[in-house]
């Protein structure tokens, strides 16, 4: 069978939820509302993926029972802002080869701040013993010092850093399960509170409770009001340097050039992308890593480019100004949004004939910088 | 106060940390604990709020590398910049940087 991504669902995303609201309870919501846009039945699924940092101590099979689904395919997925994509990796490979006819990938967390916090403290054995006892702050920390370095290589300044900020939050306005819709001035940008120089709060990402879900199924199960949405190009990279760079780079620089070479496209041909941004100085990274700022000028780049519309950047406003939850479901998020955008269901948001997205996904933030990198090119024919 | 140990593999000489599993340049599995010797700081940041905590002091906080070219996070004291040379030692389980 040939995979195809036929459908989304996601559950409210709030800074705030209530007593009734709970990573099992989103994950629900997000997959409900998932098959009513599918036009399948809840029995029609026989494969599920999860990604959550707030489930244990439950696993995948326990959120199956309590949805009462009955599977033959499952995958639980640990690959933090990388997840999302990983499970969609292994999902069109189940697809592929008929272990499984109709999966729900889902990503979930309402971990609270502290609950967050938490997470962030003792994140791996190397942030536990080693960067938690210094107070690194958590990733805000870890990525304060990567923003440095990629500053002084790029000869990068705060405000234009800004100009992404002022953008996604432009985009996000048009979203309405977005978190932060109302404009976001360049001038609130620089005056922000600093929280880890120099990150200040529009750099970081608002932590919320919510869940994303996409079905993957065969391009014959795709509604006719809308075209199946295929996977032109999926490569990923782990670990690809033993941390030993300067987090400037990710590990997309180690497959784009085939990942180009492959699809047979460039980067000109890209209508829309949902580039994952835990941080902008990581957007840029992977921008740069997929070969999309030409000759490396981040600077025009985003004062032209991202200010001007003219590559479609995070179109639901991304993780900084729409909310992340925990981190996994951000990602899912991001690759849901380009789906829609290439059925011509994204609303006022809607980039008009795209014909082919990036999505990509990137985290796992080892002890200086990410682990896990992911990009795929998606298309409509 | 104790000088941070790295970790020297025993057949190249590379050093690492924090410890590996096997030697990313020889593939060794033989690591001796060492002495660091001295530490350049390259970038730094204060962390101004910490997540979930409301009594939280800012603090220095740094990306260094050692003579022998481990990279380290490491917390700083407050007069410490970049390009500074630092001693690593370790306090309560934080590494931490200071002026020789
Ligand atoms: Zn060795």
């Amino acid at each position: 069978m040939r995979p195809a991504i036929i459908a989304i669902g996601q559950s409210v995303y709030t800074r705030h939820p209530d007593e009734n609201q709970n990573t099992r309870t989103l994950m629900r919501d997000a997959i409900i509302s998932a098959i009513k846009d599918s036009g399948l039945k809840l029995s029609d699924i026989d494969g599920l993926a999860i990604t959550s940092f707030s489930i244990a101590p439950d696993s995948a099979i326990d959120i199956a029972w309590r949805l009462g689904l009955s599977l033959k395919w499952l995958l639980q997925d640990s690959n933090g802002g990388s997840s999302a994509m990983n499970m969609l990796g292994h999902a069109s490979r189940a697809i592929e080869t008929n272990a499984a006819s109709n999966i729900i990938i889902v990503a979930g967390d309402a971990t609270g701040l502290s609950g967050y916090a938490k997470i962030a403290n003792s994140y791996n054995t190397a942030t536990r013993d080693h960067l938690s006892p210094i107070g690194h702050g958590g990733p805000n920390g870890v990525y304060a010092l990567v923003t440095s370095r990629q500053m002084k290589k790029y000869n990068i300044d705060k405000i234009d850093y800004g100009r992404m900020a002022v953008a996604q939050r432009k985009w996000a306005s048009l979203n309405p399960h977005a978190v932060y819709k109302h404009e976001l001035t360049i001038e609130e940008y620089i005056d922000a509170p600093m929280v880890a120089d120099p990150l200040a709060r529009y750099d970081c990402v608002p932590v919320v409770a919510g869940s994303y879900a996409l079905i993957i199924s065969s391009e014959d199960n795709c509604p006719v009001d809308r075209k199946p949405v295929f996977i032109k190009s999926f490569m990923q990279s782990f670990n690809f340097d033993n941390q030993e760079g300067d987090g400037t780079n990710t590990g997309i620089s180690t497959f784009s050039d085939k990942m180009w070479e492959e699809s047979k496209i460039s980067p000109d041909d890209i209508d829309v992308l949902s580039i994952y941004d835990d941080y902008p100085a990581m957007v840029i990274a992977q921008l740069n890593d997929l070969k999309m700022i030409p000759d490396e000028d981040i600077k025009s780049f985003l004062n032209n480019e991202i200010m001007l519309k003219n590559k479609p950047i995070n179109t639901w406003g991304g993780m900084l100004s729409a909310g992340q939850p925990g981190g996994p479901a951000g990602g899912l998020n991001g690759i849901g949004e380009v789906v829609q955008q290439l059925q011509g269901r994204a609303g006022e948001r809607q980039v008009r004939n795209a014909k082919y997205g990036i999505v990509t996904g990137y985290g796992m933030t080892l002890y200086r910088y990410g682990g896990t990198a992911a990009a795929a090119i998606l298309e409509v024919e | 106060m104790d000088i941070l140990q790295v970790y020297k593999c025993a057949k190249c000489s590379k050093e690492a940390f924090p410890q590996k599993l096997i030697c990313n340049h020889c593939r060794s599995t033989d690591f001796i604990m060492i002495d660091s010797e001295y530490a350049i700081v390259e970038e730094t940041s204060i962390i101004r709020h910490m997540l979930g905590s409301k009594d939280w002091k800012p603090r220095k906080i740094g990306s260094v590398r050692t003579n022998k070219g481990v990279l380290l996070t490491v917390g700083l004291s407050d007069e410490i910049e970049s390009g500074d040379k630092v001693i690593l030692f370790q306090q309560d389980g934080a590494i931490l940087g200071r002026k020789e």
